[in-house]
């Protein structure tokens, strides 16, 4: 517990996402900032 | 029969023809990874297969194709692929150039692509769930730089291997996108050898002969047409550049080099020499490296020419 005090909490929250992949749901934290969410994808539909 | 409009790449033919046959058995398209040079013609494979994957109703599925390196989050790619293109509905998504992405959204599609129990997929992101069904829901990747590729993402799809196009192949790609212009043999012949085994070089040089074509009132090409048309636009033998033509020369007239040396002469520093220029000339026996660079007798003859 001592040695988990000390990782920041991201880093234990990508612990979990491993551990709940074990399962068929995946729990997924985006650290990414929101704002790059405004960026736009280049696509094409066809 | 899917992919006769495409021209070489048998063995890739051969594989996607494999995968579209078990995709109207089982509905199910493996996670197709296109692996090979530029020119190669990824893209166009993969939207050819993309045509032949069919809905429900037995038409063609939306195809959706990504620009990978514009790809920045995975809050992005949920807001403006998955919510309009993916949820509830049937589509292909091509991302083009997959090297490109960013590590996180990676890491997502690690466990997106994680099928081990099933044909069906949910993750939950920001509190909200996101379900991938994949019987509805096909995804191709292409690169030209698998090894920059996250190797357990990697090893989540089955690679689609590129080869160069042969130059007979090259010359049938020419040929089909010149409908009414005609060629002496020895002028496809020498026309093709500027391809560099690259269908985009190829396409380059259609436009060039279809251009040269107008201007100058030309519906048949023997070597006279073509020698004028490959000095006007400075297109060397073998489709060389001026760089490579320019190393070649050196070591004909300065004797052996070691990479330093030939740096200075050409005025490049040694990475981009060894990235950018020697590459094709060593593949094509024109140099060797044996300590110092030396041309070869085949280097020799083709300057001569």
């Amino acid at each position: 517990m001592q040695k988990l005090d000390k990782i920041k909490s991201t880093e234990v929250k990508v612990s979990r996402t491993w551990l709940l992949d074990l399962d068929k749901t995946t729990v997924i934290d985006d650290t990414v900032p929101q704002s790059d969410a405004v960026e736009k994808i280049e696509f094409k539909v066809s | 029969m899917a992919f006769d409009k495409l021209v070489g790449q048998h063995s890739v033919k051969k594989k996607l023809g494999f995968y579209l046959e078990a995709y109207n058995s089982t509905s199910i398209v493996p996670f197709l990874n296109f692996v090979g040079a530029k020119g190669l013609g990824k893209t166009e494979f993969a939207r050819e297969f993309g045509r032949n994957i069919l809905n429900a109703e037995g038409n063609k599925r939306t195809f959706v194709e990504i620009n990978s390196s514009t790809v920045k989050g995975v809050s992005q790619f949920f807001e403006q692929i998955y919510l309009p293109f993916i949820l509830d509905k049937e589509v292909t998504v091509f991302f083009d150039e997959a090297h490109a992405l960013p590590k996180e959204v990676v890491m997502v599609f690690l466990s997106i692509f994680n099928t081990e129990d099933g044909s069906e997929k949910t993750i939950i992101h920001k509190e909200t769930a996101y379900t991938f069904d994949f019987k509805k829901h096909s995804f191709l990747f292409a690169t030209t730089e698998s090894d920059k590729i996250f190797a357990p993402f990697k090893d989540r799809l089955i690679t689609i291997d590129f080869d160069n196009y042969s130059q007979e192949d090259l010359s049938q790609i020419f040929l089909n996108n010149l409908q009414n212009i005609t060629f002496a043999p020895d002028a496809l012949e020498y026309i093709s050898s500027t391809f560099r085994g690259n269908a985009r070089n190829c396409v380059q040089r259609v436009k060039d002969i279809q251009f040269y074509s107008v201007s100058r009132n030309v519906n048949h090409f023997s070597m006279t047409e073509i020698k004028d048309l490959c000095d006007t636009l400075g297109i060397l033998p073998q489709g060389c550049t001026q760089i490579e033509w320019r190393i070649l020369n050196i070591l004909r007239k300065e004797g052996r080099q070691s990479l330093q040396g030939l740096s200075a002469r050409t005025g490049l520093s040694r990475s981009s020499i060894q990235k950018d220029h020697e590459n094709y000339l060593l593949s094509r026996g024109y140099m060797e490296i044996d300590i110092q660079r030396v041309i070869t007798a085949k280097g020799c003859a083709l300057l001569g020419k």
